[in-house]
């Protein structure tokens, strides 16, 4: 899976439009990307790429690309 | 005077490696019940059977969601073990999935552990020579099946449908001298629960409390009290109550 395949998956589930995100887009300024956001992340990881994120994963990632480097496919 | 009657009563568990479906398992013994316990997991199911009391229990490690393997292993309970008095489905995903998650696949497993192996148990057990006479059946459901919970439409809805057909079953078999009800607990003190408190503490950045809703206002649940209104459905002691959704939830439905 390339990049921009990843970033549109994720630009999917924040319901943003194509090309809204990069690798280093800071989380902080995605505002929908909130609590409900996060449940999401959690499911997406675990059933695409088998990643089991933890409470203190989540509340390490700062960009964007924090979330690309463990989606390895 | 002996008000539960469960000696040497023969019941099936699923979901016995932990939680509600452990302690339904252990007080069963520790009454003198003989429990043949399904899960996926297979350390925590010989945990629990070093936790039961007295011989003559089994355990089986099975994957629920598999639902035509499941006739097979049922009959072959029945025939090392005897026939069953009483049947508790404990086993059940629950898995937080927002609306935007939703994939037919990821539907289709919280269905297929959480209700479609409880229909097909029932289905299998309620032939003749599976169950002696009197058999009581206890699903457990969920408060979300009745109060809305954001992210918890898939639960929610796999714990209805336990509600709705144990109802109509209740009828169905009610002439085979069969019970069916279900309970409902709200929060209750287990690994699972304890597990998404965290994690939701983590993701609100907020410190964690295993705290129940406010609603709930006689506490937080243990397994024991959940365990506790499953063995009385099971027992004789309820014989005229059947189709029955049992709320254990601390006072939540009355507000």
């Amino acid at each position: 899976m390339t990049e921009r395949e990843k970033l549109a998956l994720l630009e999917d589930m924040l319901e943003l439009d194509e090309g809204d995100l990069t690798a280093e887009t800071a989380l902080d300024d995605v505002d929908e990307y909130d609590s409900m956001a996060k449940l999401s992340l959690i499911v997406l990881m675990e059933d695409e790429f088998g990643v089991k994120l933890t409470g203190d994963m989540i509340k390490g990632f700062e960009t964007v690309g924090d979330i690309l480097n463990l989606m390895e496919k | 005077m002996d008000f539960l009657r469960m000696k040497d009563r023969h019941i099936l568990i699923t979901g016995g490696a932990a939680g509600i479906g452990r302690q339904t398992a252990i007080t069963l013994s520790e009454l003198g019940a003989k429990v043949a316990v399904l899960d996926l997991q297979e350390e925590g199911l010989k945990e629990t059977l070093s936790m039961l009391q007295d011989e003559g229990h089994s355990i089986h490690t099975v994957d629920l969601s598999d639902i035509d393997a499941l006739e097979g292993l049922i009959v072959s309970i029945v025939k090392e073990t005897g026939a069953f008095d009483g049947f508790v489905h404990c086993a059940g995903i629950v898995k937080n999935l927002p609306i935007i998650n939703y994939k037919y696949e990821r539907l289709h497993k919280i269905m297929l552990v959480n209700f479609y192996s409880y229909f097909e148990i029932i289905r299998v057990l309620s032939k003749k020579g599976r169950f002696n006479e009197g058999m009581s059946i206890v699903g457990i459901s969920s408060v979300a099946a009745t109060q809305g919970a954001a992210a918890q439409a898939a639960y929610a809805a796999s714990k209805a449908a336990m509600n709705g057909a144990m109802r109509c079953l209740a009828k169905e078999l009610g002439e085979k001298g069969i019970r069916l009800n279900t309970v409902l607990p709200a929060a209750t003190e287990t690994a699972m629960y304890t597990e998404y408190m965290a994690l939701k503490a983590q993701m609100k950045d907020t410190e964690m409390k295993i705290a129940p809703n406010p609603r709930q206002y006689l506490g937080m649940n243990a397994p024991a009290d959940v365990a506790n209104a499953i063995i009385f459905l099971l027992s004789p002691a309820s014989r005229k109550i059947t189709g029955v959704q049992l709320p254990v939830d601390g006072g939540y439905a009355s507000c």
